[in-house]
């Protein structure tokens, strides 16, 4: 190698998973000293080829930028982002956190969840919706405090908040497709840190930020919104929901799948089929039907895949709902003609040869099947050489404004854009 | 050309559950194939789809399809023709993570068609 490294970007598939440590040693050798980050995700892009299985390491070199990377895993997932939070100080440039979306943790503590999940659920049965809520909040300080679901918009707007709302931070929402025990993992400074938090901090003046998604733009108004959102998706049931946080109890005063449950196709599994296949790794989560909230205060929309993914009745998600309506929709969308939507942000890079770092939802792979294998040519044809892109979740952003490009949809937060799927984002360093 | 075919062969049956792959002739002849040791109920899916491929390979052609999966009940059986002389056969578990394999397979089809057509 005839240059010294500035960053070192390592990803690996599941495959790997048990063995990062390992891997992440060797390279600790070799490149002891260098800041590290990654993750386990499901693919990657990059000038020579696609792959979804593998893992790809990467070395950067930037003379013009100072480059760290942080890292935490203390308990709770907010206990973990607001002390990493201080650590982190960026006045220009950019900040690219890694943290799971969902993290699966053992089969104890996954059979912990199950159990917690049926006791609340029971709990929140025929009584009042206050006690119902206080539940409900429990459950969510639970899962908080395991670290099972982390909350990107809540996590960004810690990290906007400490960065004085003046950087763009980009969220790698990391989740697989099919997801299993002890999954996934967060790399930091050769380190498996595994339900962690990581920061990459880039300080340099010019990186240019871009996010974008694959909906239409959200209205002036609430009212305004709910029209689009008419335009855009196909609404198969309005609902009134009750939640606490990001605990949904129930839809039309019945248990959230049971209400969708003849809407869609969602069979209640049993614990036990659930532990099997979450050990096996055949546990599969994209599913085309989602539940579609209204934030009230930005006017934006936030949609989240619903299906039976628990043995028990209450639903737990990845946001916190607090600031929405209760209205909710139930709603799939034909997205048929937005293949090119998936890698949007990388359409409005100006083509130089600085380094694009980009992140696409691995969910085009669920709606386009192969043909998301035709994204190598086109990224290589918009992008050039000189580029990495992961195949992850959709990722999570906070775009100061003069970074947005239109009034985008999924507003989760002031200048926070999160959606379940549909997001991508880009950064030319 | 032969190396490369090895290789492509050799990555793809890597990937975590996938249990063979097997580059066909289109005739069914078996031309290079990776698997582990002995497995019967693999080597009867093999024998089946020795005795069946050129069918199914008319098949596919007559509806114009570019890959066909089988659903077996322990194992899920990609087929895909890889030029005009082979098909490219990959056996997978059936909780393997279809979608990515998918994906992994038509990369190693482009691969083999460059180095057959």
């Amino acid at each position: 190698m005839d240059f010294k490294p500035d960053l070192v970007l390592f990803y690996a598939t599941l495959k790997y998973n048990g063995n990062y440590q390992s891997m992440l040693d060797v390279f600790h050798e070799e490149y002891g000293d260098i800041p590290q980050i990654g993750a386990s995700v499901d693919g990657m892009i990059y000038p020579e080829d696609m792959r979804t299985d593998g893992s790809a390491l990467v070395l950067c070199k930037d003379d013009d930028a100072r480059i760290s990377v942080k890292g935490l895993n203390e308990k709770g997932v907010i206990n973990s982002a607001e002390k990493l939070a201080k650590m982190v100080k960026c006045d220009n440039g950019s900040i690219v956190l890694h943290f799971p979306l969902i993290r699966v943790p053992n089969v104890l503590k996954s059979a912990e969840f199950f159990a917690k999940g049926y006791y609340y659920s029971k709990q929140c049965k025929g009584t009042t919706i206050e006690k119902q809520k206080q539940y409900a909040g429990k459950f969510s300080d639970y899962c908080d405090k395991e670290k099972i679901f982390y909350l990107p918009p809540t996590i960004l707007e810690i990290f906007a908040k400490q960065t004085n709302y003046s950087v763009p931070i980009i969220g790698v929402n990391v989740m697989h497709t099919q997801v299993r025990i002890n999954s996934p993992s967060i790399f930091c400074n050769f380190k498996d840190i595994r339900g962690g938090i990581a920061a990459l901090i880039i300080e340099k003046k010019g990186v240019n930020a871009i996010y974008d998604d694959i909906f239409s733009e959200k209205g002036k108004t609430m009212e305004e919104t709910r029209c689009k959102v008419g335009d855009e998706f196909t609404i198969i049931k309005r609902f009134k929901a009750n939640f606490e946080k990001n605990i949904l109890i129930s839809l039309d005063d019945m248990a959230p799948v049971e209400a969708v449950e003849n809407l869609i196709y969602a069979a209640e599994k049993k614990k036990e089929e659930l532990l099997e296949k979450l050990e096996k790794g055949d546990y599969k989560l994209y599913i085309p039907y989602e539940l579609l909230f209204f934030n009230k205060k930005t006017n934006g929309v936030f949609l989240v895949g619903i299906g039976a993914y628990y043995p028990f009745e209450i639903f737990p998600f990845f946001v916190d709902v607090s600031d929405y309506s209760d209205e909710v929709l139930l709603v799939y969308a034909i997205i048929e003609d937005k293949f090119e939507a998936f890698i949007s942000s990388l359409n409005n890079l100006q083509y130089d040869t600085r380094f694009a770092y980009f992140f696409i939802d691995v969910s085009a792979a669920a709606a386009f099947g192969n043909k998301v294998y035709e994204y190598k040519d086109k990224v290589k044809q918009l992008l050039g050489e000189n580029y990495f892109g992961i195949l992850s979740c959709a990722p999570s952003v906070y775009l100061p404004s003069e970074f947005q490009m239109r009034n985008y949809l999924p507003e989760s937060g002031k200048n926070i854009f999160f959606s379940s799927s549909g997001t991508n984002a880009c950064l030319k360093i | 050309m032969i190396i490369k075919l090895e290789d492509t062969l050799d990555q793809l049956y890597e990937i975590e559950g996938i249990e063979a792959c097997i580059l066909y002739r289109i005739d069914g002849v078996p031309i290079a194939l990776r698997a582990p040791s002995y497995r019967e109920d693999l080597l009867e899916t093999m024998f089946w789809l020795e005795k069946h491929i050129r069918r199914v390979l008319g098949e596919m052609n007559r509806e114009g399809l570019k890959e066909t999966i089988f659903y077996f009940k322990n194992s899920r059986i990609l087929i895909a023709p890889s030029s005009n002389s082979t098909v490219l056969v990959t056996i997978a578990k059936a909780e393997a993570n279809q979608q990515l394999i998918s994906l992994e397979a038509l990369r190693a089809i482009r691969i083999v068609e460059a180095c057959v057509a």
